[in-house]
């Protein structure tokens, strides 16, 4: 699984992506290991401008992985709301998380030449639909109700950000370079991809 | 509003950028091997595989930076997603400092853009 032995891929990826292959196998706080992977299975069924396949999640909860999976710039502050009305706001956040995380591995697949990896079978058991110390607050950007804790506890944003990007320290230094890739030249890419997904960040 | 990030990282380094080129791949970005790092991005969202940018990148810059470019990319696609979902707040000072990019990159008419400036 992840084997990049043909291209010269810093070490610390593969394992970086077996990490979340592996935690989208299990239980979440707010979804199953089913869950996770139905969700998976949603986000690459938008992304290859495929139907959604019928499954066992509420209708509600394929939708949002598909608009957060391909049409995330039209996400609205209502449309938040509604969807944590719907799904609460937790829940919300752990989809955010499985819909990008799966989108970015399976985009350095693609941009490599390589077919999607396979996704792991679940591993059984249920969400522990418990709430941390720290995630509930007044709200964070359109979310209500969390904190910037929950915000990335649960889209677990710098798991990869680390890894694939760089680590807060290397972020404030303009003349990092990194396997002959300068900084400006790291920027380009990343504000190209931002832009092309319409993004206003 | 990444092009923040991107115009700093030019200015401290002596680079002259041409930030057009995010939005407009016909505009040459003018850093080395920035047309094909501008492709490959570009190329984030493909549906199907498709080597032919990351060889482009390699090509030019080598295979070591081609993919250190496509682990970047594959970064924003979260980030990009994440911000968007969650409505990432933006301080007004950034905002005011970043209408010279919201204008360039054509940003004003984004949701969040439009959020941003009710609130203000």
């Amino acid at each position: 699984m992840f084997d990049f032995a043909e291209e010269p891929i810093r070490p610390e990826i593969a394992p970086a992506f077996r990490r979340v292959w592996d935690e989208l196998a299990r239980p979440g706080r707010w979804w199953s290991g089913d869950d996770h992977l139905t969700l998976a299975r949603v986000t690459r069924q938008a992304v290859e401008g495929a139907a959604t396949e019928p499954d066992h999640l509420p209708g509600t909860a394929d939708q949002l992985a598909r608009r957060i999976a391909i049409d995330a710039h039209l996400i609205t502050e209502e449309y938040v709301q509604e969807m944590a009305d719907t799904l609460g706001a937790f829940a919300y956040l752990e989809l955010i998380g499985v819909v990008s995380r799966v989108t970015a591995i399976d985009t350095f697949g693609r941009l490599l030449g390589r077919e999607p990896e396979v996704l792991p079978d679940p591993s059984p058991g249920e969400p522990s639909r418990q709430t941390p110390l720290g995630y509930v607050g007044h709200h964070f950007g359109w979310v209500p109700g969390v904190t910037p804790t929950a915000i990335n506890g649960l889209t677990r944003m710098n798991d990869l950000a680390h890894v694939l990007y760089l680590t807060s320290e290397q972020m404030k230094d303009p003349t990092f370079e990194r396997q002959h890739l300068e900084r400006p030249q790291i920027e380009l890419v990343a504000a190209t991809v931002s832009r092309t997904n319409e993004c206003f960040y | 509003m990444h092009s923040r990030l991107l115009r700093w990282g030019a200015h401290e380094t002596g680079r002259t950028i041409d930030l057009r080129a995010v939005s407009d791949p016909t505009i040459d970005p003018g850093l080395p091997g920035g047309r094909e790092l501008v492709a490959l991005a570009r190329a984030a969202n493909a549906p199907r595989p498709d080597r032919r940018p990351f060889e482009a990148v390699a090509n030019v810059l080598g295979a070591n930076a081609a993919c250190e470019a496509v682990g970047v990319a594959a970064n924003y696609q979260i980030m990009s997603r994440i911000g968007d979902a969650i409505g990432m707040p933006m301080a007004k000072d950034v905002f005011e400092d970043s209408r010279e990019i919201i204008a360039l990159l054509k940003l004003d008419q984004s949701p969040r853009a439009a959020s941003l400036l009710r609130s203000f």
